[in-house]
């Protein structure tokens, strides 16, 4: 078996890398895939506790770049899901304690065994970014439509183009239809045209991905919710299937919540004059 | 579909169209490794030199990065003061020149 190396990045920090890792991790492996899961960002690590595994954890990423252990020996089996475990990051380290080389081996020996290996980077652009993206065959760039992460996003595209990588793919997360409709935040549309990559999939910002976390459940198994079904679809991409994406946000907003959005702003802005902000 | 223009709804800018137009500015920049600092420094020495020929209006020069179709371009507006001061500037040889 020869998987692929997918790599979860952003270059913004809290914009989902992390629980983008999980749910897609755990939705493969709903659907029969084998897959491991590295968390990569050694001295922050969440994606244990994204997928409740924070208890079982004996060594982490740097025991096994190090010698102290086997790899197997490091790797968290998750027990409702058997085709999926979690390879921990160090807590204690920090992100110059793994090279390149020593990452690549050991995603390399996961994908022997496995469907799909996910490394989870650390934010930020540097070397912890650059191990992550070293040894991906494919890499998702996570981003938010906010004004903040999508520079971010732009910037992280340049340096996987400058790295000689093919371009990498994007996940929009935490749109808001309401905010959209209103004129108030950018669409996929904005998005894609700031970014001009490809997308991989789009997901509505839902509640239930808080609770998720807070039960270390992942919730791409949950039938009932949005953002959960935005999962499984990507992870059904992943896998070579076409999907059509979910017709939730990109509708022209009607005449009446565009006529109700512009009263609204006339208000707003008469109570807070808004004055432009120039660059110069 | 016809836009009826927003002034006759007296509709503002949404946060939307204001943040699009910061992003694509700041993507500009940070595409071409050119930060709005050097632009400055940029424009000040336009000012700098157009100054010995022409009058203008320093508080109307705006030199700006923009892109379309793939090419950057560094674009530089440059208002006149609206009456050119009543001598012209003299033209006054350059240093380097002065064997001419």
């Amino acid at each position: 078996m020869s998987g692929k190396i997918i790599t979860v990045t952003s270059g913004k920090g809290g914009v989902g890398k992390t629980t983008v890792t999980a749910n897609l991790a755990v939705a493969l492996a709903s659907m029969g895939h084998s897959v491991a899961a590295i968390d990569t960002d050694i001295g922050l690590r969440n994606l244990d506790i994204v997928m409740g595994l924070e208890s079982r954890i004996v060594y982490d990423l740097v025991d096994v770049a190090e010698g102290r252990c086997h790899l197997s020996q490091a790797l968290i089996k998750d027990r409702q899901l058997p085709s999926l475990c979690l390879l921990p990051a160090s807590q204690t380290s920090n992100k110059t304690a793994i090279s390149p080389h020593e990452l690549g081996l050991i995603a390399a020996e996961l994908r022997a065994s496995n469907d799909f290996v996910f490394i989870d980077s650390p934010a930020g652009i540097e070397q912890g970014f650059q191990n992550a993206i070293s040894t991906a065959d494919q890499i998702i760039i996570v981003t938010t439509p906010e004004v903040t992460a999508v520079r971010s996003a732009d910037r992280v595209i340049g340096l996987i183009e400058t790295s000689g990588k093919k371009p990498g793919q994007l996940i929009i997360n935490r749109i808001r239809p309401a905010m959209v409709r209103q004129g108030d935040m950018l669409n996929t549309y904005d998005v894609i045209e700031f970014l001009a990559i490809d997308l991989l999939g789009v997901i509505p910002d839902d509640e239930a991905i808080i609770i998720a976390a807070n039960k270390g459940k992942p919730m791409s198994g949950d039938p009932t919710s949005l953002a959960g079904h935005a999962f499984r679809n990507i992870a059904q991409r992943l896998t070579g299937e076409t999907v059509p994406f979910l017709p939730i946000l990109e509708e022209r907003a009607g005449l009446w919540s565009r006529v109700r959005a512009a009263a609204r702003r006339g208000l707003n802005s008469l109570s807070h004059p808004r004055k432009m902000g120039s660059r110069s | 579909m016809m836009e009826l223009p927003g002034w006759m709804f007296g509709r503002r800018k949404s946060s939307k169209a204001i943040t699009k137009e910061r992003l694509k500015l700041v993507l500009v920049n940070d595409r071409a490794a050119i930060p709005p600092e050097l632009l400055i420094v940029i424009r000040n020495e336009i000012i700098r030199i157009v100054s010995r020929h022409i009058t203008v209006d320093r508080d109307k020069v705006d030199v700006r990065l923009s892109s379309s179709a793939g090419e950057t371009r560094l674009i530089a507006t440059i208002s006149l003061a609206s009456r050119q001061s009543a001598q012209p500037p003299v033209m006054k040889p350059l240093a380097e020149k002065k064997e001419f």
